[in-house]
């Protein structure tokens, strides 16, 4: 108790000496703030959320390598994401032998001179009996008038849910579309190059470029008006029950995917990286601060070791602190890990690649500490002080707790923020070099923008970057401020 | 200090052993090599039968696991090129990719990749750590009788602020402004060594050139790291100027010059000359990171083709000088203490 007490006492001192500067106000309130969104995000996470980051379903309706949506502040030419919910919209009904037909007629205003990304359609219903299949087509009607017939026909399988999506599935309706709409072009269309990206045959301007010699084509902003007949063959079924089951469907949806999207904007595989960096805090705390717990507390037994007992032991771990401080610590942390990103193979490559990157930097960051613990203790147990209380039978436990803890503590504190910083900083730079454990970090984010994305996808590249700066100058300034407690002869 | 460098490259030699990496990228190579004398049999005019070709593949495998030794456990392969390195008889570079970031052919000495590379190390890091150290020596000093000025108190914050930024995010941001914004730096840095080949020959004319690329890491090196190295320069001093026989002299009303020459300058120099050999040594091992976030052919990237391609001989001479250097720098020091500082001599 005597010795809890002691030690709050120095630490309430080091508190006060911290918040009397600015640096320390700054930093508190920083580390503050950090502590309350990564509290907050690790509520929030989703249980495995590496894997829900790595193939989370819900990534594909996002578009990809999208700049944010305030981006367009910035001159980016942006599309935002646009969503019909089709179980809240009146269809026209019509019954022609044997089927009922649900007209939807969408308008979609495209105001800025681009293509969106891409067009999906989905449908997750459970119908009545007697229905015996349903089908989807879709017309486009373009602001200049020009009508794509049926770039979407297909049958819908309705015993599960269903996805019909125009990017990816069936590129042959577009073509078939486009070739039917501009009968005086069809000499100059190429097949490949609708397949390839047919957005730009939907929402663009058609036109014959005689350098080319090819159709070419241009953004057509404008009002765009869908025609989606969903229709059913049925038998011995009221159209108002089938009516009624897309109504409570859980899903029947168009949406139009845009060129920016949310908050950060969205990596290769179109997913939030709004989302990414917020979980990203969690995890980048507990990095720093698992790596500087356990460094400081090698650090400070290692060093009250050396220091109280001396002899051979201290011999010991002065020498390896001497070898360990020659060897390079990045070339050996970059094998070991690229190692074993080569040669493991099991499940849990990710927690086995941190963990090992964990221990390297662990093994490789107490000595310095070890060092200062150690000088003081040696001049600490020569104090008269000690002395009499050996004299009078203490034990050795009690004389380190009582007379040297208490006075190491500011080193103690030092040390913790120091190397906080450092784990991160090491984490991310390996992360960016290319050796990826896999596990969805901040680095990891990075690491993938220089893999996968270009330099100029700032929205990319900036933010992880930014943050991993903003947790390490908390740090760096709570270390300045320290650093007075810690050399007196710094003060003023 | 023998003991650190047997240890490095020891523990070097283990990790590439003991996790199976080596054996893993040389059982991968043998595959390829297979292969390829399969697809070559069966695609040759006189194809010979099909056992015919079953047992030459096998035989060949087995010449190429007798060739690697892979027919031996890894101890018996990496503890002689441990003791090699350490004779500095570095061996020959099997890996092309190695070779390749030092411009040479392939199965190159492994003494004439580090030669080509490190040339370029020093015109890049070993130049900006230079500066930067030379800007701190001078701020340094300056700053010292304006404790708690707006200047200090700016230097102090800088400091912080580039304490938290690591050099390789500086340099991302770099390139995305200078290379790809504004385009007055170029995208990609391999061609610089032809510039600083001819350089090395004696054509200075191949100076603008060199200039020409190493100006934007140069600038992202100085601009990070000389907040750290003024901060520090700056701490050395304050111990010092907080000494009682500085506050006497300053009683005694000599010359401020003389006092930062002969009171602060000369009892710093010993923790200075510290970090600044230090600090350079530390460089001609490379930035392992900014070269690669700049695609620099020097040290760090030699060292990391090294790794990422398993080529233990590389990998073993380049943790075997990285060592070495720093190893020889803290000799030196110890040297220069005795110069510097007459209570060691006693």
């Amino acid at each position: 108790m005597s010795l809890l007490s002691k030690m709050y006492e120095s630490w309430s001192w080091i508190r006060k000496e911290i918040l009397s500067q600015v640096s320390g106000k700054v930093a508190f309130a920083l580390l503050i703030a950090l502590i309350v969104v990564s509290v907050y995000a690790a509520i929030l996470m989703p249980p495995d959320y590496a894997k829900y980051w790595d193939v989370g379903s819900k990534w594909v309706d996002n578009p990809y390598n999208a700049p944010p949506e305030w981006a367009s502040y910035l001159g980016y030419v942006c599309i935002p994401q646009t969503f019909y919910d089709l179980r809240a919209v009146k269809p026209g009904v019509s019954e022609v032998s044997g089927r009922v037909v649900f007209t939807y007629n969408i308008t979609y205003d495209l105001s800025a001179r681009d293509y969106p990304q891409g067009l999906r359609i989905r449908a997750n219903i459970v119908v009545p009996q007697g229905v015996r299949n349903a089908r989807i087509r879709v017309d486009v009607i373009k602001p200049d008038g020009a009508r794509l017939p049926a770039i979407i026909d297909t049958y819908v399988d309705l015993t599960n849910s269903s996805l019909i999506d125009l990017n990816l599935d069936k590129p042959e309706g577009i073509v078939t579309a486009v070739v039917s709409a501009y009968r005086d072009l069809v000499k100059f269309l190429s097949v490949e190059e609708i397949s390839i990206f047919p957005m730009k045959y939907i929402f663009g301007n058609l036109s014959y470029s005689e350098t080319l010699k090819k159709v070419e084509t241009t953004p057509l902003p404008g009002r765009y008006m869908f025609v989606i007949d969903f229709s059913f063959r049925v038998f011995n079924v009221q159209s108002q029950d089938i009516l009624r089951a897309v109504e409570r469907s859980k899903e029947f949806s168009l949406l139009i995917k845009g060129t920016c999207y949310g908050l950060m904007g969205t990596d290769y595989k179109g997913r939030d990286l709004a989302e990414g960096l917020f979980y990203g805090f969690p995890i980048a705390l507990a990095i720093g601060l698992l790596v500087a717990l356990a460094s400081t507390a090698i650090g400070v037994v290692a060093g009250l070791v050396s220091g109280y007992y001396g002899g051979f032991i201290d011999e010991l771990i002065q020498r390896t602190v001497d070898v360990m401080g020659s060897i390079p610590l990045l070339p050996i942390l970059i094998l070991i890990a690229q190692s074993i990103a080569k040669t493991y193979t099991g499940e849990d490559k990710p927690i086995v690649m941190l963990t090992a990157i964990f221990a390297v930097l662990i093994a490789f960051s107490w000595g310095g500490l070890a060092i200062i613990i150690r000088s003081m203790t040696l001049s600490i147990k020569s104090e008269l002080y000690v002395e009499a209380a050996k004299a009078v039978g203490a034990s050795n436990l009690r004389i380190i707790s009582k007379h040297i803890l208490p006075q190491i503590v500011p080193y103690i504190a030092a040390s913790l923020v120091y190397s906080t910083p450092n784990a991160i900083l090491t984490e991310a730079g390996l992360s960016v070099l290319g050796i990826r454990h896999g596990y969805p970090t901040w680095g990891n984010i990075l690491s993938e923008a220089r893999q996968y994305g270009t330099i100029s996808q700032w929205w990319w590249i900036l933010p992880p970057g930014f943050l991993i700066a903003i947790v390490s100058l908390t740090f760096v300034l709570l270390g300045l401020a320290l650093e007075k407690v810690v050399e007196p002869k710094l003060r003023r | 200090m023998a003991l650190a460098l047997l240890i490095a490259v020891f523990l070097t030699g283990f990790i590439l052993g003991a996790t199976g990496y080596i054996d893993t990228i040389i059982n991968s190579i043998i595959n390829e090599e297979v292969r390829a004398y399969r697809q070559a049999l069966t695609s040759s005019p006189q194809k010979p039968p099909a056992e015919e070709i079953e047992k030459l593949v096998a035989q060949r495998k087995q010449e190429l696991i007798a060739y690697w030794g892979m027919d031996k456990p890894w101890q018996a392969r990496i503890i002689p090129m441990v003791i090699n390195t350490f004779i500095l008889n570095l061996g020959r570079s099997p890996s092309p990719e190695v070779t390749n970031v030092a411009g040479l052919q392939p199965n190159s000495l492994v003494s004439d990749v580090i030669a080509a590379c490190l040339p370029r190390t020093i015109f890049m890091i070993t130049l900006a750590e230079a500066i930067t150290i030379l800007i701190a020596l001078a701020v340094g000093p300056f700053i010292v009788y304006r404790i708690g000025s707006f200047i200090d108190r700016f230097i102090v914050a800088y400091a912080a602020l580039m304490n938290a930024f690591p050099i390789w995010w500086v340099a991302l941001v770099m390139l995305l402004v200078f290379s790809y914004d504004l385009g007055v730096a170029p995208k990609q840095f391999r061609p610089v060594v032809t510039y600083i080949n001819a350089l090395l020959l004696g054509d200075l004319n191949a100076l603008i050139g060199v200039l020409n690329y190493v100006w934007l890491p140069i600038v992202t090196i100085v601009i990070v790291l000389s907040g750290p190295w003024i901060y520090g320069v700056r701490a050395m001093l304050i111990r010092i100027v907080k000494e009682d026989f500085v506050t006497a002299a300053i009683a005694r009303g000599l010359p401020e010059k003389q006092i930062l020459r002969r009171y602060i300058i000369r009892p710093a120099a010993s923790p200075i000359v510290t970090n600044v050999l230090l600090g350079l040594a530390g460089t001609l091992g490379g930035y392992i990171i900014t070269e690669s976030v700049f695609d620099w052919p020097g040290m760090g990237t030699l060292y990391y083709a090294a790794v990422t391609s398993g080529d233990a001989q590389t990998i073993l001479a380049l943790t075997y000088i990285f060592t070495l250097v720093y190893v020889i720098a803290r000799f030196i020091l110890e040297v220069l203490y005795i110069i510097l500082d007459p209570r060691v001599r006693l």
